[in-house]
């Protein structure tokens, strides 16, 4: 016994997946449904480079009961990128599925080339639950987006949850050049106290002087 | 005409913004290592080198060749001196001491002797993580005489594969390495040259390999231990969840992985359990079946 050199035939894969089906669109479509977790995986890790796929894995998402295998059909989704992906990642952040909802979410902040027109979308939602996951998602955009999409939103924005957490990314991500907007937002919330308490925190961040 | 007139003359302004975001785009499509602008620098000076090299003078014919290269050899020749392979025995050390200490007495329990450790060091570079694996196995784990252990080192860049396979090693890169050691199982070449013993040397797989790549990483299975430390923080989010995959299907259900001091799954993946101990942190691949949450 001791240091032994592994070979490549030690590193095959197991005969079983080498006769599964072939590894073909459709031969990974049907794995996707099939079988163990851990082919049902790999067949969505290497769907991930299939785009044609990507509706197939969207519906999937919703069935697929096992988190591993939802969290690699996160990551091809997001390899395949497109703005098809992007439009069938949005159901999820309104569904009840917690992990789905932030799976979508992670996603979507990596997608930011292609949800820009979702963000700044779901930034205007009546729903104060999605306006808090579009910020989130904003939180993977350029910052020069993120100043402008805050801009619009804080002023008109009523939801105390909302605005903290707007308040919050623009602490990180915001410039001095936010400061008017931090001023207007005093005058407005300045008797509030939880708002108030964020604000002055902004503001502290912005100036360079928090303790982040 | 002397080699030197002939050199091509590349001038490093005729590399623009504009061709390090196609450059690296290009580069991240292929590799998902992701260059920041602060990167441009870095680059620039990497690319120039490569013109040059191929006396071509400007970059969109280089950039044409780099696409056009159906066997990527031009790009590879590019990302081995776009990655950063500075490194030296017993680096991070106290994870070497959680891996004997805590992590391989909980692997080993109810294990089949028969059935192998292995560990797998991502990337490996020029081999000073793989041998350090293999020198804390030899001088430290004793159960290392009733199991046999079996360590595979990737890396994207062939030219350090080919280092990493030679096993010759600077004054500077063992200078961690305790003499006691050193003695026992280098040969000195020279001044600044040991080169770590055959039996060593021979009992270590080295692999080209991308970890974004599913065709690259579909032969690594079965694996009880991972290393891969300083990678992540030269890929975009995406591409880390994507080698967080190819690692989890690499390890065993309850087999670790180990990431560099200033990395953490949690922001990658949540595919993993945190384990916290003595020595360390380290990742877990969940033993039992994983639960749908709501």
């Amino acid at each position: 016994m001791g240091l032994k050199k592994r070979t490549q035939d030690d590193a095959a894969p197991a005969d079983s997946e080498q006769r599964q089906s072939s590894r073909d669109l459709g031969g990974l479509l049907a794995a996707l449904i099939e079988g163990e977790p851990s082919a049902r995986r790999r067949a969505a890790r290497d769907l991930g480079s299939q785009p044609a796929a990507a509706p197939a894995m969207l519906a999937r998402l919703t069935e697929e009961p096992d988190h591993s295998v939802r969290d690699t059909l996160f990551s091809s989704l997001t390899q395949i990128g497109t703005a098809g992906v992007v439009s069938g990642l949005l159901p999820l952040l309104s569904g009840e599925d917690a992990e789905l909802r932030n799976g979508a979410v992670e996603a979507l902040k990596s997608l930011a080339a292609d949800s820009v027109t979702a963000t700044e979308a779901l930034l205007r939602d009546p729903d104060p639950d999605l306006r808090l996951l579009a910020i989130e998602i904003a939180r993977g955009h350029d910052p020069h987006h993120v100043s402008g999409w805050m801009g619009r939103l804080l002023p008109a924005e009523d939801h105390v949850n909302v605005i903290a957490m707007a308040l919050d990314l623009l602490a990180e991500l915001g410039t001095a050049s936010d400061l008017a907007l931090l001023e207007q937002l005093q005058r407005r919330w300045g008797d509030d106290p939880f708002l108030s308490f964020v604000l002055d925190d902004t503001v502290k961040q912005l100036l360079g002087e928090g303790a982040r | 005409m002397s080699q030197l007139s002939r050199r091509v003359e590349v001038d490093p302004s005729s590399f623009t913004h504009t061709h390090f975001v196609r450059l690296r785009t290009l580069i991240y499509q292929r590799t998902g290592i992701y260059f920041e602008d602060v990167k441009f620098d870095f680059v620039q000076k990497r690319v120039m080198s490569r013109m040059q090299a191929m006396e071509v003078a400007g970059f969109s014919t280089y950039f044409a060749r780099l696409r056009l290269d159906t066997k990527g050899l031009e790009l590879q020749e590019l990302i081995n001196l776009l990655t950063v392979n500075e490194t030296y025995f017993y680096r991070e050390d106290y994870q070497f001491d959680c891996m004997v200490n805590s992590v391989l007495p909980e692997l080993m329990k109810g294990r089949d002797k028969r059935d192998p450790i292995r560990i797998w060091s991502a990337p490996c570079s020029t081999g000073e993580e793989p041998y350090s694996i293999a020198l804390t196995l030899l001088e430290r784990w004793p159960a290392l005489n009733d199991i046999d252990v079996e360590i595979t080192g990737s890396d994207i860049d062939t030219g350090v594969l080919e280092r990493a396979k030679r096993g010759v090693f600077s004054a500077r890169s063992v200078q961690y390495v305790p003499p006691k050691i050193l003695k026992r199982h280098f040969n000195t070449l020279g001044q600044d040259a040991f080169q770590i013993s055959d039996e060593i040397r021979q009992a270590i797989e080295f692999r080209h390999t991308n970890v974004v790549n599913t065709e690259d990483t579909k032969r690594f299975r079965d694996y009880d231990i991972i290393f891969c430390r300083n990678m992540l923080i030269y890929f975009d989010d995406a591409s880390r969840r994507l080698a967080a995959d190819a690692f989890y299907d690499a390890l065993r259900p309850g087999g670790f992985i180990f990431l560099g001091h200033s990395e953490s799954m949690g922001r990658i993946s949540s595919l993993f359990q945190p384990r916290r101990f003595p020595e360390c942190i380290a990742y877990q691949r969940p033993l039992l079946k994983s639960r749908r949450s709501t």
